[in-house]
């Protein structure tokens, strides 16, 4: 009995170190829904400028008032991100990637975070 | 009412450097965690006059850090003064909170562990569970402050986000590290933003930065007398304001359900987040 339960520990060690290891891209976890989605302030000023308020507040910590990214957080003028879609971007701000450091935004407003959409899509 | 008025005088002042969390609730938890590295100060004060004791005003200094994007520790240091009774310190607490869960559900839940090591003068009213009621707090705190309370506490928080709106649940188990039952009580919130949409503006007094709520709290009696029966309850509309650079105040009146709860008891709380303080001290 206990060499079974030691080697069952031993696996369930094996796989929370695999799993921990384990990089996924964030964009293959967007659910097909919100790849669908579409921005409803595209194209606004007003709302980029909004989002350019929140983005200094929210995010401007951790990527730099200039997106350009600091020591522990990614670029947002890469081109995995330019590349990015809207429903893609607010599924990101909505969930955040807590494995990797980015807290998840969903206490924000969806018009909040369409507005941060926004303003990442005309300053990319 | 001398030193009740020096407390709130220390509170304020020390407000005015300060800046805490942005949801308005003051008892209940939602699934927001703090962001990794951030450093939050807040007084949490509470104050209220229990029939037949002296008003007091409890103040919690909370220091909140965000370890990871999933997990959140916290230490509460607690004091209170009662009027004709005199201050002292009370205790602390240590708070965990975890995010098992790496996305966003429709019901998102977070675990939430505590340690506390007080002593029964401690008025904060953090949480109400079990058999808790205004005559607790009654007793002089000469005869309150013997008693060392080392409790263990749990709670499963449930919360969700939609349309603005946020609605968390907590269920909470706490246990007296001595030989005492399982004492059971439930948080339940809902709050929204006066505005969901940003300005694009600066400004500090705008909606987008107001957040108001309503709580609902209370004990549900302990392992072996589970239920409503001597319990205590109370709702409180709740309100908070974020300014843009980090400072936080909120103010929550509480009214008492039953006749084992206080009439009314004030909360008030200003806070202060430093982002990045934990990358700060590694430059």
């Amino acid at each position: 009995m206990r060499p079974a339960f030691m080697s069952a520990m031993w696996l369930c060690c094996v796989c929370c170190v695999g799993l921990c290891a384990s990089r996924i891209n964030w964009r293959d976890e967007v659910l097909p829904k919100f790849r669908l989605l579409t921005n409803p302030y595209a194209g606004q000023p007003v709302a980029a400028q909004a989002g350019g308020k929140l983005f200094s507040r929210y995010c401007a910590q951790c990527h730099g008032r200039d997106g350009n990214g600091l020591r522990r957080a990614p670029s947002l003028r890469s081109r995995e991100l330019k590349g990015a879609s809207a429903g893609e971007l607010f599924w990101l701000l909505r969930n955040g990637n807590l494995r990797d450091g980015m807290p998840s935004w969903s206490h924000l407003p969806d018009e909040q975070r369409w507005q941060i959409v926004t303003w990442l899509q005309t300053g990319n | 009412m001398q030193p009740i008025c020096r407390v709130l005088a220390c509170a304020l002042a020390f407000a005015s450097c300060l800046g805490a969390a942005d949801a308005p609730y003051f008892v209940t938890y939602s699934h927001r965690m703090e962001e990794p590295g951030n450093l939050e100060l807040a007084l949490d004060g509470t104050t209220g006059s229990p029939k037949g004791g002296n008003t007091f005003v409890n103040s919690l200094l909370e220091i909140e850090y965000g370890v990871k994007a999933w997990w959140t520790t916290e230490v509460y240091l607690s004091g209170q003064s009662t009027a004709a009774e005199g201050a002292l310190f009370t205790g602390y607490r240590w708070e965990n909170r975890f995010r098992p869960l790496m996305h966003e559900h429709w019901i998102n839940p977070v675990l939430y562990v505590e340690f506390a090591d007080t002593n029964g003068a401690d008025k904060s009213l953090k949480e109400i569970v079990g058999h808790d009621g205004m005559t607790d707090q009654a007793e002089p705190t000469s005869i309150s402050r013997l008693e060392r309370k080392r409790e263990l506490e749990t709670k499963l928080i449930l919360s969700s986000n939609f349309k603005g709106w946020n609605i968390s649940e907590n269920i909470i188990a706490e246990k007296n590290l001595t030989n005492e039952p399982w004492e059971f009580g439930y948080a339940a919130g809902v709050s929204r933003p006066l505005a969901l949409a940003a300005s694009p503006t600066p400004c500090r007094l705008c909606r987008e930065n107001f957040r108001a709520g309503v709580e609902l709290y209370g004990g549900l009696g302990t392992r072996r007398e589970f239920g409503l029966h001597d319990t205590s309850h109370y709702i409180a509309p709740t309100i908070a304001w974020q300014s843009p650079n980090g400072l936080t105040i909120a103010i929550s009146p509480s009214f008492g359900l039953n006749g084992n709860s206080y009439r009314t008891l004030l909360r008030f709380s200003v806070g202060f987040e430093w982002s990045q303080f934990g990358r700060m001290r590694t430059k």
